[in-house]
């Protein structure tokens, strides 16, 4: 009996030591497998991970999931519920759909995979604010498992795409902006760099101008005085856009002063109607920037395709030439530009910017103040077309420049009449030649005085053309310039401007 | 950014200040935001993401929050808090029209309120802001309208 009772306690523990062996052996293996895993689940990018048919996640993901997701314990968290916040709301619910659809075995995988909207999905990380900081690109793949002819579950994968899709972006974005600063270039390339600096400093200047206008507004919110200022800055910018030929620029200007004149017809005006002005003024002060930036990429190699000063002249005149057209068409006169006598070609280089605005300022001066209307004109016995015509001369000291015109000089005839009936009250001659240069020194100050001494009161119509006028002016003081003015014949007045070399402000 | 944002957003504050008070809130000509910081005593921000991304705030002083909230509890006894809520609440007034309006594919953030004069409420650089100055009786505050 002992001896049966040995054999059987032998027996027992020989088995036993084989069962724990074996079960050892089975924890070691486990304990590899699982190591395994752990490593595999390390080594591995993707986040791999099971959604059963609650669509919630299984227990056994891979650690990239946490990693890509930026979140931990995901084990029977909802799917779908994890994406809230993360991605739009309609990919929520097209995201819920699809997986309902992708337990249904009678509809086919393939044509329900096409409905994925998380295939390439921008996926949103908040700071500890609650603030969106952070995007990621990722890609999510869902695949059936089926368990005899049953889905049991879906195996899915996200991986992190950020990578290709932003530097996809970034290649579309090149595109999309190269096409367009390639037409812009070639629209600039024709100005020569200098012009091109000085054309960027005077409109960032008046942009600023105008924001200032924008920001501090008249407390009592009477705009119109504002909308005047605005008109004149515009009027200003798109000027020297047209001088330099920058149609692009032009047009958006152009635009802006539409939305400003929009707003001079418009009565009871409140903030809200300023908006599409707003928008535009951003649009131009972006274009200005990427000017700017074109510019700089064209400094190291303009010398070699800058165009010709022939050009340029040609260039000059055309501009003038489509400014007095427009003003015509504007102010319903007829208006006859001749340009022969002007040679571009000989305006001191340092002084091209400054003639150019002169020219401008003195033909649209001419044009809003001293021409009459051809009916006007008609009525007077005279030719219905005004003649502008420019001339220029060069001396070994000076720049000159002649504005010659046979429009009516309607202020000056008011001075010279108030003088003629002063001197005949006072029992002078018409024609003492004191009284006559005192005229003309008069004439000339209220040609180079400030716009509101010779405003008419009842006049509320300031396009901005009188004060530019007056900038011009200073600039030509600045630059230690000359203007007088003289009358040649009964029915033209010339503006002679002289302007000396080297003679910086 | 459209005009018609812009008008979306100075409209739902607008209406919102209708709403509550009775009274309209007169908004000025909007302006660019530049380097200078918008910021005043109380603040709520919306985060926008999805198909357009950006950020709109609404800054205002704690004398026109008391005086609105009173309009609104009845009492002359406002505390911080119930500025803290109410800015909070015209963010959120404004979040959910903007959800309303855009539709689904647009991202609208819970709203995030700052009390106290920030250093400036950071925006994404490369889209211009837009600042809408509000004035409601004798108080001014601002909306930032950032998207593009």
């Amino acid at each position: 009996m002992k001896s049966e009772n040995k054999s059987w306690e032998e027996s027992f523990k020989q088995a036993f030591s084989s069962f724990q062996t074996e079960l050892d052996g089975l924890h070691k293996e486990l304990e590899r497998e699982k190591e395994k895993n752990r490593s595999f689940s390390e080594i591995v990018s993707e986040g791999i991970f099971f959604l059963n048919s609650a669509f919630y996640i299984q227990q056994g993901y891979t650690q990239a999931l946490e990693t890509i997701i930026d979140e931990t314990d995901l084990t029977n968290i909802n799917f779908v519920d994890l994406l809230a916040h993360r991605v739009p709301d309609n990919v929520i619910q097209q995201t819920a759909e699809y997986l309902e659809f992708m337990f249904r075995s009678d509809l086919d995988e393939e044509t329900i995979n096409e409905l994925n909207q998380l295939e390439n999905i921008e996926f949103y990380y908040k700071d500890q604010w609650g603030f969106w900081t952070t995007t990621h690109f990722l890609s999510f793949r869902f695949k059936r498992v089926y368990e005899e002819d049953n889905i049991v579950a879906l195996i899915c994968s996200v991986r992190d795409i950020s990578r290709e899709e932003k530097l996809h972006h970034k290649l579309d974005e090149f595109e999309k902006n190269t096409k367009k600063q390639m037409e812009r270039l070639v629209n600039i390339l024709h100005v020569k760099p200098a012009l091109l600096q000085e054309f960027i400093q005077l409109i960032k200047r008046e942009l600023e101008v105008i924001n200032q206008l924008l920001k501090n507004p008249d407390n009592n919110n009477n705009y119109n005085k504002m909308i005047q200022s605005l008109q004149r800055s515009a009027r200003y910018i798109l000027n020297n856009a047209m001088l330099l030929d920058l149609k692009f620029f032009a047009a958006n200007t152009q635009e802006f002063l539409d939305e400003v004149d929009k707003l001079r017809s418009r009565k009871n005006i409140s903030g809200t109607d300023f908006v599409p002005l707003v928008l535009n003024f951003s649009e131009l002060r972006l274009m200005l920037e990427e000017i700017q930036e074109l510019t700089l990429r064209l400094e190291h190699f303009s010398s070699s395709i800058r165009t010709t000063r022939r050009y340029e002249s040609k260039l000059l005149m055309k501009s003038l030439g489509r400014m007095v057209d427009a003003l015509s068409t504007e102010t319903h006169k007829k208006i006859r530009l001749i340009h022969s006598g002007f040679d571009s070609l000989t305006i001191p280089y340092e002084h091209q910017q400054l003639v150019k605005e002169l020219l401008f300022s003195f033909t649209r001066f001419i044009i809003l103040y001293h021409s009459e209307t051809p009916e006007a004109r008609r009525s007077s016995n005279m030719n219905p077309e005004v003649t502008i015509e420019i001339s220029s001369s060069l001396s070994r000291k000076h720049f000159d420049f002649v504005v010659k015109h046979d429009g009516r000089l309607q202020s000056l005839e008011r001075i010279v009449q108030k003088k003629i009936d002063e001197t005949a009250d006072a029992g002078g001659s018409e024609y003492d030649s004191e009284i006559v240069s005192q005229l003309g020194t008069e004439i000339s100050q209220l040609f180079f005085t400030p716009v509101n001494l010779i405003k008419d009161e009842n006049d509320n119509e300031d396009d901005g053309s009188l004060v530019s006028m007056e900038l011009v002016k200073k600039k030509l003081a600045m630059y230690g310039g000359k203007t007088r003015i003289v009358f040649t014949s009964e029915l033209s007045t010339e503006y002679h401007i002289t302007i000396p070399f080297k003679s910086n402000p | 950014m459209k005009e018609s944002d812009l008008h979306f957003f100075m409209d739902s504050t607008s209406n919102y200040f209708l709403e509550i008070t009775g009274e309209k809130v007169v908004t000025g000509i909007p302006y660019l935001k530049a380097m200078e910081p918008v910021v005043l005593e109380y603040t709520g921000i919306i985060g926008i993401s999805g198909r357009r991304k950006g950020s709109v705030y609404i800054t205002s002083t704690a004398a026109m929050l008391k005086e609105l909230a009173g309009i609104i509890l009845g009492s002359d006894d406002i505390k911080e808090d119930e500025c803290k809520d109410l800015i909070g609440e015209i963010a959120n007034t404004i979040s959910g029209n903007v959800r309303q309006a855009y539709g689904s594919d647009f991202m609208i953030s819970v709203p995030v309120v700052i009390k106290g004069v920030a250093e400036d409420i950071h925006l994404p650089e490369e889209i211009q802001s837009f600042v809408i100055p509000l004035n409601w009786r004798e108080h001014r505050s601002f909306l930032v309208v950032c998207l593009e």
